[in-house]
């Protein structure tokens, strides 16, 4: 994908598919902060009002790479860093696997594309060069687009892990054949994505099926 | 000569579908499809007593159908030939003894699914 010579939103636009002015200025401000952090290079052309920016060689991939990391750590600063310090790299990919795989909901893991792993070991293995290599990226929407202002990744992540238990227990439960507790937290469960309720409704079939079996059984062994 | 021929040619036909026989489900001279199907169902049903609904956990589909292929020939057996059983016992308890027989392999080949009935099916 080459964005050469492309303003800031058109990059976005091409690289994400987001319309920056109408859907997110907050993905905007994030990357304009980059170029003047001078973490992205850019061409400056003097317009009339005001100073227009168009990307040079092989920036988009470091647009890119920066806006995915940016929906994990929210201070440009600390995303410079990873670019520049490969210890500090090397930490910040212990904290993505940490916090968007190992510490994932069940449910999130299981319906999981894998890409949050592959994202962490990209950044993980400092071979992998982050201005020439596009990194996986995990998310189907950038959080930064999809959460807006005043909320990162990282609060999202701790609100998600701290509302897990009900539907996280229940899917344990069932796999543990705890099937009562199963069924009494399936119960509770009354909205929620489709996936979660494509799996109650499994859970629920199950359960009936159990107690049919447990009634058939009961009949053959009448005397 | 010429019957040595015929025999050959004989055994020649038959080999193939002696081969797919073996292969059925159904040998009515091989009691260990019975004998197996008896274990299953008194494991289910063990299960059951021990694990209530949980026992559905426990068992899995062939287990399910295995026992009922034993429930079923047993139940049945037990009614066509109520006359000549003196025994009252119920198909489990005959499931029970038949699951406990200890067949080799080459026992319960020579064993007719009907020899292991009369004796083990009929009550006590």
């Amino acid at each position: 994908m080459d964005t050469e010579g492309l303003s800031i939103p058109e990059a976005i636009r091409k690289l994400f598919g987001v319309d920056v002015a109408k859907e997110s200025p907050l993905l905007k401000n994030k990357a304009m902060s980059f170029v003047r952090n001078k973490l992205i290079a850019v061409r400056k052309e003097p317009k009339v009002d005001r100073k227009a920016v168009y990307l040079i060689a092989d920036q988009g991939y470091v647009l890119h790479n920066a806006l995915i990391l940016n929906a994990v750590f929210p201070n440009p600063k600390d995303v410079k860093r990873i670019f520049e310090d490969e210890r500090y790299r090397t930490d910040c990919a212990a904290v993505v696997r940490r916090l968007l795989t190992d510490r994932g909901s069940v449910l999130g893991e299981a319906l999981q594309s894998g890409s949050s792993d592959k994202m962490a070991s990209f950044l993980a293995d400092t071979e992998r060069d982050l201005r020439q290599e596009w990194m996986p990226n995990p998310f189907q929407v950038l959080p930064q687009v999809a959460l807006g202002e005043n909320t990162t990744l990282l609060h999202a992540l701790l609100a998600q892990a701290a509302s897990l238990e009900p539907a996280d227990s229940f899917l344990l439960a069932y796999l543990n054949g705890d099937w009562e507790a199963a069924q009494e937290l399936s119960s509770q469960i009354t909205s929620g994505s489709p996936e979660l309720l494509a799996i109650k409704t499994e859970v629920d079939r199950k359960l009936n099926e159990a107690y049919e079996f447990s009634e058939l059984l009961s009949f053959f062994r009448k005397k | 000569m010429k019957l040595h021929s015929a025999i050959l040619g004989l055994s020649i036909l038959i080999a193939p579908q002696t081969i797919f026989a073996k292969e059925g489900p159904f040998q009515y001279r091989d009691a260990s499809l019975l004998i197996n199907s008896c274990q299953e169902a008194v494991d289910v049903f063990s299960s059951h007593e021990k694990t209530g609904y949980l026992a559905a956990y426990r068992t899995s589909l062939s287990e399910a159908l295995r026992a009922g292929y034993c429930i079923g020939v047993l139940e049945q057996f037990l009614d066509a030939y109520e006359g000549d059983c003196d025994g009252n016992s119920g198909w489990f308890e005959n499931a029970q003894r038949i699951a406990s027989l200890n067949l080799t392999q080459s026992e319960s080949a020579r064993t007719t699914t009907f020899e292991i009935l009369a004796e083990y099916a009929c009550g006590y």
